[in-house]
């Protein structure tokens, strides 16, 4: 099935924007806009209709409700009672998670991975928002940077988009504190979407997500790395320094290139399937893969997920 | 391509500069920002032939420029183009001057020079040209060009061989200067052949004596393409002692004939040295008890040696104690003493004193080695025709007699001299007797208070003692009267001495073969001071020199032509000279010079009226062999090939003014720098391409 919808959604990928041209568009609201609108029409023309993230619910009216959420025209029609029920009950709460540390500032295309989280942070803010969920934003390097609630309501998503053009001007990376703050912060349970490179050894990652967990969320991972980092195409010997830690070494790249991608790859694996153990979804994605892709990806997950047995079902049973 | 400051070259070793920023730009790397390290290891590269040196165009450039600075800053300049010779060989042309000096004689020394020009002919190659020329107080050409030039190659050496077999050293001075002139002369006879004979060169082999006469090189302009190869030929012993006649002969308190002086030479830098000086005989034994001498090294002395007794007929002083003894002889003719008459006629004493006879008694009393008798006749005395035939210099001071006039007319017809002295002009009839003084007219004339002679003829006989400047001042002789004679009327008269009135105060006439001198003022007090001067002695001997001849002197050197004639005071015939080696030599009625003084010794005239002896001496320069320094022929303009140092020296800040000159007005070093400047350009360019393309490739952008 999911595969149908990538070979689907591949056959309109001549529609798809290029991210060096999207990044040139200086604002992000507007750059994510163009995403979404892009990804609509390519989704009405797909046989997939209708997969949307949550639906309103009615109930049968019990003694002790509030009578003015009776629904009338369904008395009407039914001459039975039922109360419907609040659009925050039954919209998704997503909270966009970015890292914007000093290593998200690394790029090798024209643009940085934090302009390409930006962006895809951006663009699934849009698209939340136009189907009513309610997104909030957290933005972190060591510590939590800025946090906005999710919401959904009248200029909210301007706000969000405000904060993430913020520069990734951060000094290092620290999931564990930002992560478990941000379980603090966000108590309602919703979908946290993790944006970073998770360029941290595996097993300081664990400990980092375990608190969103642990609060009930639902962890959506997004790995973005630069393609540099991904193939490590040097070709001149030179002095590399972590833009990090100042750490440096020379190397001579053709040297160290097999065993530096052989090692990104477990890396990525690991993460991978840390995520499956927490039933949380992990995407990969290179900095010059449309974001449209990356949004795709997302969705489809997202429908994968649901028609999977939550955790705690899998527990019951 | 010359550079006028070559030591800024050094300023393109430089060069290096940009090869190590190149290598040590590798060997730092580039940094490269990355966004972690944790999945690297340490590699570190491999250094690989292309990582060695990148870019190696700007490499080049960067190179370029440090190279042009560098040569900008020499100041290059091109050389005007030098004379190139005529394809093959370049000819070389030279002069070998060998020395045959009596300096040569010293032990060792020929030999050694004659294996330095064979040396030097050995040297020549096929197509140089060379001329042998020997040299003392002449040069004598031994092998001119032509010969050379004809004779083939391998039998060249042997010719030169066979030439020196002929030779030794003579006795003769060295005339180095003369010797180079005319070795250059020989040289630009020659000529170059149109550029072919680059090289010309005069070798010249000798002792370089000190003693060498240089004094001609002093006005020579040396030609600029003629080197001097000196090979200076080291004598076995570096000492020499070496004896010659001084110039003064005698000292004062002394009469000429007890002593001999002579100067004793001893040159080197040896130290003191006992030596003997002494008359001896044919075979150098001493006939009488030599002098002991102490010389010191590099110094000379001045020896009185007592004259050789009589009997003894020695004739040489030798000095002993020398290992070279070419100089160790000096000859001193023994002469016999010559007797020669001086006429007076007058009175010796008068009314106001003594008169000018009186004073001509004494003039002659103490001339050497010639016995002068004067013979003083009264006015009124007849004369003897003997007595003024036999006269060498006649005195007249009163009127002469008829039959004295005529006797006097005679003689200096035939050769004589007399002086007229008129006390009076009533002399003057006498006068007139004589050709060409027959309307000579005389009043008496008074100075007042005194009058001087101020114009003398030095060039004149009777005034060769005073032709230097030290003794030419007569102011010091005051005259009181004078007979006032006018040159017009002696028409065939020279006047060589004037008062400072202008008046005539000698005048010179030329009658027949002898002269006649006609004094307008005495010498004695009434009329001036001139007797009492010291200078009536001298004017009195050479006067009495007119006519009897010089005397003999002991003072000819080797080589010089010696006036036989006249020293025997022969008017013709032939005359025969026996040399030293016994050979004899005629000497034709029409020569007077004799020439061949080509051997130290006593040479013997005969064929005159008497048989005179004469010695000739080599020449006292030749005992001077202590080295000359090779500077002074450079001060002189030679320039020597051997140790450039002086032409070196010399030519070193003329080149540097040409080249100084050229270098200016080409300006070349503009020409750099435009260079340079412009290859900054296209290494600024090309270099930020260059930075752009690794920005492109490699480097983060910061957005």
């Amino acid at each position: 099935m999911n595969a149908t919808r990538v070979q689907a959604f591949d056959r309109n990928a001549g529609t798809l924007v290029d991210p060096q041209a999207l990044m040139h568009i200086r604002s992000l609201e507007f750059r994510a806009r163009v995403v979404v609108d892009g990804f609509w029409s390519g989704l009405h023309r797909s046989p997939h209709h209708g997969f949307s993230v949550e639906f309103t619910e009615y109930r049968q009216y019990s003694p002790g409700d509030d009578p003015r959420y009776v629904d009338w025209r369904v008395y009407a029609r039914s001459d039975r009672y039922f109360v419907k029920r609040f659009e925050d009950e039954t919209n998704m709460r997503c909270n966009l998670v970015v890292d914007m540390s000093r290593s998200m500032s690394y790029g090798s295309i024209g643009y940085t991975k934090s302009n390409y989280a930006a962006t895809l942070a951006a663009t699934l803010a849009c698209f939340l928002a136009r189907q009513g969920d309610a997104v909030g934003l957290v933005t972190f390097d060591e510590r939590i940077r800025d946090y906005l609630p999710a919401r959904h309501r009248h200029g909210h998503l301007r706000r969000l988009m405000l904060l993430l053009e913020r520069d990734a001007d951060g000094v290092r990376t620290d999931l564990v504190a930002p992560l478990r703050r941000t379980a603090e912060l966000v108590r309602k349970r919703g979908v946290a979407v993790v944006i970073s490179d998770f360029l941290s050894p595996i097993d300081q990652i664990e400990p980092a997500v375990v608190p969103l967990l642990a609060c009930g969320h639902e962890v959506v991972i997004f790995q973005v790395l630069d393609p540099a980092e991904l193939s490590f195409e040097f070709s001149e010997p030179a002095v590399f320094e972590d833009v990090e830690s100042g750490r440096t070494l020379l190397l001579d790249p053709g040297a160290v290139r097999g065993d530096y991608r052989r090692r990104v790859e477990a890396h990525s694996e690991a993460l991978r399937r840390a995520c499956e153990r927490w039933n949380g979804t992990f995407f990969r994605v290179a900095t010059d893969r449309p974001i449209e892709l990356a949004l795709f990806d997302f969705l489809s997950g997202r429908h994968a997920l649901r028609r999977r047995p939550r955790r705690a079902e899998r527990v019951a049973r | 391509m010359n550079f006028l400051a070559p030591i800024f070259l050094a300023g393109a070793a430089a060069i290096v500069l940009p090869i190590l920023f190149h290598l040590v730009r590798q060997s730092a790397r580039r940094r490269t920002l990355f966004s972690s390290l944790m999945f690297l290891r340490p590699a570190l590269p491999r250094l690989t032939r292309r990582n060695k040196i990148d870019h190696l165009l700007l490499l080049v450039l960067r190179g370029l420029i440090v190279v042009l600075l560098a040569t900008a800053f020499a100041r290059p300049f091109v050389r005007k183009a030098v004379v190139v010779p005529f394809a093959g060989a370049p000819l070389k042309r030279l002069v070998v001057l060998l020395d045959t000096s009596a300096s040569m004689q010293r032990e060792g020394l020929w030999e050694a020079a004659c294996r330095h020009v064979e040396a030097a002919v050995q040297s020549a190659g096929t197509t140089d040209d060379l001329a042998l020329c020997t040299f003392d107080a002449g040069i004598v050409s031994r092998i001119g060009f032509e010969e050379w030039r004809k004779t083939a190659v391998q039998n060249r050496l042997g010719l030169v061989r066979e030439r020196l077999a002929g030779l030794k050293p003579c006795w003769a001075a060295t005339r180095l200067d003369r010797a180079l002139i005319q070795a250059i002369e020989m040289l630009e006879l020659e000529g170059t052949d149109g550029g072919r004979a680059s090289v010309r060169e005069v070798v010249l082999v000798s002792d370089l004596a000190e003693g060498s006469v240089l004094d001609e090189l002093a006005g020579y302009n040396w030609p600029k393409d003629v080197r001097l190869v000196a090979r200076e030929i080291t004598p076995r012993h570096s000492e020499n002692l070496g004896i010659s006649l001084a110039a003064d002969t005698a000292s004062s308190g002394e009469r000429k004939d007890d002593v001999i002086k002579v100067r004793v030479v001893h040159a080197g830098r040896g130290g003191l040295k006992q030596v003997e000086i002494g008359w001896a005989d044919a075979d150098g034994r001493f006939v009488s008890a030599p002098i002991p001498v102490a010389m010191a090294g590099g110094r000379e002395r001045v020896i009185s040696v007592p004259a050789a007794e009589a009997s003894s007929k020695a004739e040489r002083l030798v000095v002993r104690g020398d290992e070279d003894g070419y100089d160790n002889v000096v000859y001193v003719a023994s002469q016999e003493r010559e007797t020669t008459r001086v006429l007076g006629i007058g009175r010796v004493t008068g009314g106001s004193g003594v008169e000018p006879l009186y004073f001509v008694e004494r003039a002659f009393a103490a001339a050497p080695r010639l016995a002068v008798e004067v013979k003083i006749c009264a006015p009124d005395v007849p004369i003897k025709r003997d007595w003024v035939s036999e006269a060498g210099l006649i005195v007249v001071t009163c009127a002469l007699e008829g039959g004295a006039a005529q006797l006097v007319r005679e003689r200096v017809m035939h050769g004589g001299t007399a002086i007229f002295v008129p006390l009076d002009a009533g002399a003057a009839g006498s006068l007139r007797e004589l050709p060409g003084c027959e309307r000579v007219v005389m009043e008496e004339s008074r100075f007042e208070p005194y009058g001087l002679v101020t114009e003398i003829d030095t060039g004149h006989p009777l005034f060769a003692p005073f032709a230097d400047a030290r003794f030419s001042d007569f102011t010091k002789v005051r005259f009181w009267k004078y007979r006032k004679i006018d040159p017009q009327t002696v028409p065939s008269g020279r006047v060589i001495a004037s008062f400072d009135n202008g008046d005539a105060a000698i005048i010179d006439v030329a009658v027949g073969d002898g002269r006649v001198l006609i004094f307008a003022a005495g010498w004695h007090p009434a009329d001036s001071q001139l007797a009492l001067s010291s200078k009536f002695v001298p004017m009195m001997h050479s006067a009495l020199e007119l006519s009897a001849g010089p005397q003999p002197e002991n003072r000819w050197r080797v080589g010089q032509s010696v006036p036989v004639r006249e020293l025997v005071r022969s008017n013709g015939g032939p005359l025969s000279i026996v040399k030293p080696d016994g050979r004899t030599v005629q000497l034709g009625a029409g020569e007077s010079m004799f020439s061949e003084t080509d051997l130290p010794g006593i040479y013997t005239v005969k064929g005159g009226k008497r048989e005179l002896r004469f010695a000739v001496n080599i020449d006292a320069a030749e005992s001077r062999t202590t080295p000359m320094q090779l500077d002074e022929l450079e001060r002189l303009g030679a320039r020597l090939a051997d140790n450039d140092r002086a032409s070196a020296a010399a030519s070193v800040t003329e080149v540097r003014q040409r080249d100084a000159e050229a270098e200016s007005r080409q300006g070349l070093w503009r020409w750099f720098i435009a260079a340079a400047l412009m290859i900054v350009f296209v290494e600024s360019v090309l270099a930020g391409r260059a930075a752009r393309a690794v920005v492109d490739r490699t480097v983060q952008v910061q957005l």
